[in-house]
């Protein structure tokens, strides 16, 4: 159980999005004016841009990765992606890259290398749109999120386990997850125990509580139970956390608790920071 | 002394191998550049990093420009998907290991950018190594050259190739040899370095390397990834 498999186009690991979709996803984040859901669903799809230009090389996208998005609300559990994606939940990065549902032109501006800067163009993929309603059904995703995985382990015994990252802003409302989550910290590979990774997201100023060592520094049962449902931080992601957060120690949880925007752009950075690539 | 074994093993056979070497004889002049897999073009990069190394061993603003220029110059950036586009814009990286003799004088000089690894011994054994000194530090995120001129700001920080260069003597060594490896072989060799040194001294041809390098990937020993060994005697 050693996380130290290198990630190779034999040998893929798997990211697992669960992204809540209920109604209080609506919420509007008063520093950017945008919803949680928006913001949330921006931070995503940034994420997948990055992931997929990590895989990519001139001569084409290695299929280093294997990405899912679970959306959850409403009752129901469905796949994130849309278009060609939506077909089945686990795709090859390179398909990921193929298919995003539209891809807008942005201007950045950039180092000209003699010191000043230009506009460039630039085209930004978008794969996954906001979306809120509902309620909370988080027992039924983490179901899904198990069977996916188990069928995954089984397919991949060699692998880097998979990382499954589960964004929330509220409580389950249909049962309690945290024995189906046990279950999945039980599936694994060869090179160790699938990881869960729980992101609370908040619109309030307080501070967030982020990659805690004891559930005793929480201030409620709901994130006391998060706090459990999330796994350790492997040995291979702890030196990246402690670039953002210093004082992360050994043992602590990959958890993050009231969120607000630095926490979840960071949450999802380093959550997704698996190295090793080959 | 004389480059007398040059040879690399490949991590899958049926895509190119991304570490680069490249030698100037006359000039007494030796590189070693290992393309980064988390890059657009990494052999392309590590090509032109050879090649400028060749032509001017100070890497200085003006020589990262130069190489930059001419890797740029292989690819046309408009005509790109987003996704090639986006990859390109996060630019290619690699190591970049230069080795210049003074005959004369009787010294070595080391540029060590990133994680392959120089190693000077005898018939005695190693004597030296840079830049790392333990098969741990093969574990850290190297520093590595960028193509995109921004994103070497911190090897362009005052003292940072003063910091990266050493010189060694050969005076006082009895049949001094020197190695020049990709990460893989260094990481391994330094994991056992009595044992290992003297493995790689025994090495006569590139058939001697593949061999060795397989047998060690298979029972886990060594990591699978390309694989390079200059040997100088």
């Amino acid at each position: 159980m050693s996380y130290d498999a290198e990630i190779s186009r034999n040998n893929p690991t798997c990211f697992l999005f669960l992204i809540d979709q209920s109604g209080s996803m609506d919420e509007k984040i008063p520093a950017i004016g945008k919803s949680k859901a928006q913001f949330v669903a921006d931070v995503l799809n940034k994420t997948l841009y990055q992931l997929t230009i990590r895989c990519s090389r001139a001569e084409g996208v290695r299929n280093y990765f294997e990405i899912g998005v679970l959306a959850y609300g409403d009752n129901i559990v469905r796949s994130g992606f849309g278009g060609e994606l939506s077909e089945g939940v686990i795709h090859p990065i390179s398909a990921v890259a193929d298919h995003p549902l539209r891809v807008e032109e942005r201007t950045k501006t950039v180092d000209d290398g003699a010191g000043g800067f230009i506009k460039q163009s630039t085209k930004f993929p978008i794969w996954f749109e906001p979306v809120m309603s509902g309620n909370t059904p988080m027992c039924a995703v983490f179901r899904q999120a198990a069977e996916i995985l188990v069928d995954w382990c089984d397919r991949h015994p060699d692998s880097y386990p998979p990382i499954m990252i589960n964004v929330t802003d509220g409580q389950s409302t249909d049962g309690d997850p945290e024995l189906i989550t046990d279950q999945v910290k039980l599936i694994d590979t060869q090179n160790g125990d699938c990881l869960v990774f729980n992101l609370h997201v908040d619109t309030s100023d307080d501070e967030p509580v982020v990659f805690p060592v004891a559930e005793s520094v929480l201030p409620d049962q709901f994130g006391k139970m998060l706090f459990r449902m999330s796994s350790p931080i492997p040995p291979n992601l702890l030196p990246v956390a402690r670039d953002y957060y210093p004082g992360t120690a050994d043992g602590a949880r990959f958890f993050a608790y009231k969120a607000g925007i630095e926490a979840i752009v960071n949450f999802f950075e380093i959550g997704t920071r698996a190295s090793n690539l080959r | 002394m004389r480059l007398d074994l040059q040879a690399t093993v490949a991590k899958r056979l049926d895509e190119p191998n991304e570490d680069v070497c490249g030698t100037l004889p006359f000039r007494h002049r030796y590189a070693l550049s290992d393309g980064a897999t988390e890059s657009f073009a990494p052999r392309q990069w590590a090509q032109v990093v050879v090649q400028a190394f060749l032509d001017r061993q100070a890497v200085d603003r003006d020589w990262i420009c130069r190489a930059s220029a001419r890797y740029a110059r292989g690819f046309d950036r408009v005509k790109m998907s987003w996704i090639a586009q986006a990859a390109f814009d996060r630019g290619s990286f690699a190591t970049l290991l230069g080795l210049t003799l003074d005959p004369g004088r009787r010294t070595a000089q080391v540029l060590g950018i990133g994680d392959s690894l120089a190693i000077l011994g005898d018939s005695r054994g190693i004597q030296a190594k840079f830049p790392y000194q333990t098969a741990i530090q093969f574990r850290q995120r190297p520093l590595l050259l960028a193509s995109h001129l921004a994103n070497n700001a911190r090897l362009l920080a005052p003292g940072a190739m003063a910091q990266a260069t050493v010189q060694w003597s050969l005076r006082g060594l009895h049949d001094p040899v020197l190695l020049l490896v990709t990460d893989a072989l260094g990481a391994w060799l330094l994991s056992d370095p009595a044992a290992r040194w003297v493995r790689l001294l025994r090495l006569r041809n590139r058939v001697q390397l593949d061999s060795l390098v397989r047998a060690e990937r298979a029972c886990g020993r060594m990591r699978c990834d390309d694989t390079t060994l200059l040997r100088i005697r």
